[in-house]
């Protein structure tokens, strides 16, 4: 389980969350919503330590996010980031293969564990190609198995429908299900309310920073005033 | 010609030796200075230094610079610099103004989305720039950094003026005495292009090597 308790990020000065609290929960699909600039990528990059925070805590599995080290930290925690950020250097092997060499497994086993997660992701055959040679689903995919090589025990993703067609947000939907069968804490942020509805257990609508309502279960999201609001907009 | 092969062999060991530790003192040098100069690592205030360091080697030619580091420096340390010395240590001064200054080009070049994604996936810094960065960072600035390198071999031509004997001051020499320039300086001039063609042809096997992705 993921606790932020009353985080508050800064960035020159300016207040882009403000006193924020809320959980993300095993084997469940944590969604926040909200207008672009309401703050939802800076709540999902303070749970990776890629903003500074200025108070408040993260709390995972009973430990303080501070209290790990960086390797441990990207043990827990996947990103899968707007562009997907994969390394244009790297194959699609390579690009899942790299971090495990990072964290210290010999060749042969981060080669099996990249390509049995590869497979996973229909992503095997495309092994040998750069990101460069691959669509924007297909990048995604790879972006989703880089970090599920790490075994973590979160996975957030930003903005995952940005670039993709319906074909590939169908397909993104399908393989988020099958990471909830596995327990993971999945938390999303995104504005496509078509991909959120099909997907979502529990949503946060963060408006100017702050969290404005908690829709937790598909069966109250009549009775969240303003999500509905923000749906029909 | 022919009987001045021994003397020409010796000025092309001293020009080569000369580029090899130049080149390997720039290329060090500003790789290290690039990197800690580049915008997602360097302070302001060390940026600054190094801005001042490359304004100095860029701005002063290297002829000069040679000059200063033979005539000057020794005074003013109070030590007896030999000549070879002085020379390489001022055309790798010089050149390492413009490998920082085109290594931190390259490095700032790369999106501030693969050092985020580094950091997602617990790089240390070391293995950021190491796997990452700088194996991005070279495939844009490998022409650059290649000019900069064949420009370097001749600045080697520069050791003439404090007395050094490398191949522009061994065909002087050989002038001197033949009292005939003009084949001296052709096979001079030839030989200098042969060692640019060679260097040429390494920097674009080179620079195939990180074309990836565009086959």
């Amino acid at each position: 389980m993921v606790n932020v308790k009353n985080l508050t990020v800064s960035i020159n000065n300016q207040t882009i969350l403000n006193d924020v609290s809320c959980s993300l929960l095993p084997g469940r699909i944590t969604c926040f919503i909200g207008k672009s600039g309401a703050g939802k990528t800076t709540l999902l990059k303070a749970l990776v330590d890629l903003v500074y925070i200025t108070e408040g805590e993260i709390v995972i599995n009973n430990t303080q996010l501070n209290s790990l080290s960086y390797s441990k930290r990207s043990e827990e925690i996947g990103y899968v980031f707007q562009d997907f950020n994969l390394f244009s250097n790297l194959t699609v092997l390579q690009n899942c293969m790299d971090p495990l060499r990072v964290h210290g497994l010999n060749v042969n086993d981060a080669k099996k564990r990249a390509l049995d997660t590869l497979e996973q992701l229909g992503m095997k055959d495309y092994r040998d190609k750069y990101p460069s040679e691959l669509s924007g689903g297909q990048q995604q995919r790879v972006a989703i198995a880089r970090s599920l090589c790490l075994n973590p025990r979160v996975l957030l993703l930003d903005e995952p429908t940005a670039s993709l067609d319906p074909i590939n947000t169908a397909q993104l939907v399908t393989i988020l299900r099958a990471l909830r069968a596995n327990k993971l804490i999945i938390g999303i942020s995104s504005q496509d309310m078509n991909f959120v509805k099909k997907i979502f257990d529990r949503v946060y609508y963060i408006e100017q920073g702050k969290i404005v309502e908690l829709c937790d279960g598909i069966e109250y999201v009549n009775q969240c005033k303003a999500i509905q609001q923000f749906i029909h907009e | 010609m022919i009987a001045y092969i021994s003397v020409i062999m010796k000025g092309i060991t001293v020009t080569l030796g000369a580029w090899l530790l130049t080149s390997c003192a720039s290329l060090l040098i500003g790789t290290l200075l690039g990197i800690i100069s580049c915008r997602y690592l360097g302070s302001a205030k060390l940026i600054s230094i190094i801005r001042m360091y490359t304004f100095v080697a860029k701005g002063i030619p290297a002829y000069v610079q040679i000059l200063i580091a033979y005539f000057i420096v020794p005074a003013l340390l109070g030590v007896n610099i030999p000549a070879f010395a002085a020379a390489c240590g001022a055309l790798a001064f010089c050149s390492s103004g413009y490998t920082t200054e085109i290594m931190r080009a390259g490095i700032n070049a790369i999106p501030r989305g693969q050092w985020d994604a580094c950091a997602t996936l617990g790089y240390p810094l070391s293995a950021q720039l190491k796997r990452i960065i700088l194996p991005q960072a070279f495939k844009t600035i490998a022409p650059a950094l290649g000019g900069e390198l064949e420009q370097l071999l001749k600045s080697t031509s520069l050791l003439a003026t404090i007395g050094i004997t490398e191949l522009t001051r061994t065909g002087m020499n050989i002038i001197s005495r033949e009292l005939n320039p003009v084949p001296v300086y052709l096979t001079i001039a030839g030989l200098y292009l042969v060692f640019s063609a060679m260097l040429g042809a390494v920097l674009m096997y080179s620079e195939r090597r990180f074309l990836y992705g565009q086959r």
